[in-house]
């Protein structure tokens, strides 16, 4: 799994635009990670009422032709999962094969501002 | 047209819904199969852009002791196409799909037994019993309770074709095919490392017969109706 794309740390409020990023050959997916509130970091978009949708578009030509790439929802505040408190709310999506492939997308932030960084890797 | 994997494709989320990548399925005559993981008592609802409506192809088992449930659903002769995709809304769902082609276009569904938490490796799933008849292909998934990165291997002869392997975030899940020449009663057999407790479970579906399907429409929308001759009479 490699990180191919760091999002910072910064309150973000509207849209927050995830940049173009490059899928290696023979990769097949990818995860992308918001931080998101823990007992440890409590001004991480700590509101239930502050939700995001995350939407992913994917190209298979280099960035001329782009279409859907997987999306998903989620609301802030601490959330235990497996019995730890999740340091990330995180979307994973299979992608097909290819050669050329890249991504981009959009979080639009509901009720922010929203305090986070992020990454996407790609495994 | 002999029965095989069309397309297939996974999402997860630590949300309420994901949603997959697009896929291009055959305009018709797909059986789509869906896979859910998902923490217990959180599902609601599979839906996808081609206005499929899904049936339970075998029932939710859930296991307290990993806070997980799974089910598996499927949609016959669904009507496919590009930008062609899928919809989990469950609590933390994992969701793995397949498409099916040249699979009977009704009464696919052939076995679906009562799926099983199994908690020593190699997990499988309930045994199919005979099989109706030898061209089919199975679809197994299995839910794990890992909680680091997770890499199944398929056993019992299937091919992984997707899996979701991030512990941390989701609930690590595999699915995998098989296509059987022979009646003979088949389970899903998996091995991961990190995983003690998990869920399984598997459903077939026919190949449709020769002569029973033309470009997905059954032989018999393109017959004539009998004509009967006056001296018939």
């Amino acid at each position: 799994m490699a990180t191919v794309l760091t999002i910072p740390l910064n309150d973000y409020t509207g849209t927050l635009a995830i940049p173009q990023f490059n899928i290696a050959d023979g990769a097949i997916g990818y995860t992308i990670y918001l931080a998101r509130c823990t007992t440890a970091t409590p001004t991480l978009w700590p509101n239930v009422s502050t939700t995001i949708e995350v939407s992913i578009e994917i190209s298979f030509d280099g960035g001329t032709v782009w279409g859907g790439g997987g999306s998903f929802t989620e609301s802030g505040g601490i959330r235990s999962f497996k019995g730890s408190e999740l340091a990330n709310s995180a979307g994973f999506f299979g992608i097909q094969a290819g050669t050329n492939r890249k991504g981009r997308g959009a979080v639009v932030i509901t009720n922010g501002p929203m305090r986070t960084s992020g990454r996407v890797d790609v495994s | 047209m002999a029965i095989a994997v069309g397309q297939h494709t996974s999402a997860s989320t630590t949300g309420a819904s994901a949603v997959t990548g697009n896929l291009t399925t055959q305009a018709s005559g797909s059986v789509i199969v869906l896979i859910c993981g998902y923490s217990s008592g959180g599902f609601t609802s599979v839906s996808d852009s081609k206005s499929n409506s899904y049936t339970t192809a075998v029932a939710e088992i859930a296991d307290a002791s990993m806070g997980a449930a799974a089910r598996i659903l499927y949609k016959e002769n669904a009507t496919g196409g590009a930008t062609h995709n899928f919809t989990l809304t469950a609590t933390a769902g994992s969701l793995l799909v397949v498409e099916i082609t040249g699979a009977k276009t009704s009464g696919a569904l052939d076995k679906a037994p009562i799926g099983l938490v199994d908690t020593a490796s190699p997990f499988t799933s309930t045994s199919t019993g005979t099989l109706t008849q030898a061209a089919e292909l199975a679809v197994g998934g299995i839910v794990s309770n890992a909680g680091g990165t997770a890499s199944f291997t398929a056993g019992a002869s299937f091919t992984r074709q997707d899996q979701i392997t991030d512990g941390t975030q989701f609930w690590c899940s595999a699915l995998g095919t098989l296509i059987t020449a022979a009646t003979t009663a088949i389970n899903t057999s998996w091995t991961e490392a990190g995983t003690s407790r998990s869920l399984n479970l598997i459903a077939t579906f026919m190949e449709a017969a020769a002569g029973d399907t033309l470009m997905g429409r059954s032989f018999y929308e393109f017959a004539e109706a009998p004509r009967w001759r006056s001296h018939d009479r």
